[in-house]
């Protein structure tokens, strides 16, 4: 009863303000004039970032700087996990050594089934990625998305049969690697050709073949996506290491 | 073989999901597009997938859980539905967790047995346990402590179970 009262309280007042507030809030009838620039401007107009999906011109187009930083937080973030978890190349082999008394993961029923969706993940997730520029989803959904493949391996196996099936730390890394320097890459062509960083139009063809790529989007995502994606896998991957393992490695007790 | 079939399940996913670039139908550049990506997928997946995979593209085999699943198992749902409801209304509940014999060979037998018995409102496969021979099922109404066969708890799925995962 004593725990209920508080609630009581706490909805009541949710609900006081709501029914007294929001009818007082003036409602948004019109757009503002930056989303109007965005909408008229993201495919038709004479700003275009040649997609038809704001969000994403804006995220690398409109604000690419923006998004350019954002990713290198990321990269430091994934940086810094990495920094705290080093181990020299003896002492990874030890963490990749599979442990005597391992049997290892959840019932078949999990098994079998991540076998199946595995597969479909990752189809989805590239598919996220690569029509970023078309609809809603880009490159860090995407990469998100991928994430989840690897954790679903490590969450039903275990992060040996990753590791035995050839997907490790270095080579997530390389893959994160390969997205980020794709991604300063692309941002650094138009300096080539005398446009700004990240300038889309019109140095990146629009369309191939009579197909939209909306210009430098469809690379940005593709990049990032693999950065995300192999940044995610490799944090995942360190974080799979037994707490025991890991502390036997390092000779630090308890 | 694991590469192949990988390729295809996840091309045909691909292909559902990229569906209407061109009226009804695909772009070519979509297509090509899906290769590629289905191939770096069935070449990344294709250890994971396992063994015995071609089953999956056996197009009876399709048929069969096409009618298995708008057939026995969704009825059984829809009964399971009303009768777990029914429960929920009068507070007629005498839940219980009870070991099924089942008489299967392989995973895929396990895993589609135990998803029917999971997607039925009602009962719920705990654990699949192929060296005994049983599965751990939590039911709502238990009416057998100890059934000699599955047929109590999920009817007609075991025997479809069998012909689907052979």
């Amino acid at each position: 009863m004593k725990k209920l009262i508080p609630l009581i309280v706490i909805l009541l007042t949710i609900f006081g303000l709501a029914h007294y507030i929001a009818p007082k809030l003036p409602p948004q009838t019109e757009l503002r004039p930056l989303g109007e620039f965005y909408l008229k401007n993201s495919y038709f107009g004479e700003y275009s970032a040649k997609s038809p999906e704001v969000v994403t011109s804006i995220l690398w187009d409109y604000r690419g700087v923006d998004t350019f930083f954002e990713t290198s937080v990321f990269f430091l973030a994934i940086i810094g996990s990495l920094t705290v978890f080093r181990l020299n190349k003896k002492e990874e082999r030890l963490a990749k050594q599979k442990p005597k008394e391992f049997t290892g993961g959840l019932t078949l029923v999990v098994k079998s089934v991540t076998k199946i969706i595995v597969v479909m993940i990752l189809a989805v997730s590239a598919s996220i990625a690569l029509h970023g520029h078309l609809t809603p989803g880009g490159g860090f959904q995407g990469g998100s998305a991928l994430a989840v493949a690897p954790l679903l391996i490590i969450a039903a196996y275990s992060k040996y049969a990753l590791e035995e099936h050839g997907l490790d730390k270095t080579r997530a890394l390389i893959l994160r690697s390969i997205g980020l320097l794709g991604i300063a890459l692309v941002a650094l062509v138009p300096l080539l050709t005398g446009g700004f960083i990240m300038q889309n139009q019109p140095i990146f063809p629009a369309e191939i073949k009579g197909q939209l790529v909306s210009g430098s989007l469809i690379y940005y995502n593709l990049f990032e996506f693999l950065a995300v994606g192999g940044g995610f896998t490799a944090v995942f991957l360190l974080l799979a290491i037994p707490e025991k393992v890991f502390k036997e490695i390092l000779g630090v007790g308890e | 073989m694991g590469f192949i079939v990988s390729f295809v399940w996840s091309f045909m996913l691909w292909l559902m999901l990229t569906a209407g670039t061109k009226g009804m139908l695909w772009s070519p550049e979509e297509i090509v597009a899906g290769i590629i990506f289905s191939t770096i997928v069935a070449y990344s997946t294709r250890n994971i997938i396992g063994e015995k995979t071609t089953r999956f593209l056996n197009p009876i085999r399709l048929l069969e859980l096409v009618v298995y699943s708008i057939g026995p198992l969704f009825w059984g749902m829809v009964k399971a539905n009303f009768d777990v409801a029914y429960r929920v209304i009068t507070g007629k509940i005498r839940p219980g967790i009870v070991r099924v014999p089942v008489e299967l060979e392989n995973d895929a037998q396990y895993t589609i047995l135990s998803n029917s018995i999971t997607l039925t409102p009602g009962t719920l496969t705990i654990d699949a346990c192929p060296e005994e021979k049983a599965l751990y099922v939590h039911w709502i109404y238990v009416r057998e402590e100890k059934p000699k066969s599955s047929e109590p708890v999920s009817g007609s799925f075991e025997k479809w179970a069998r012909r689907l995962g052979r």
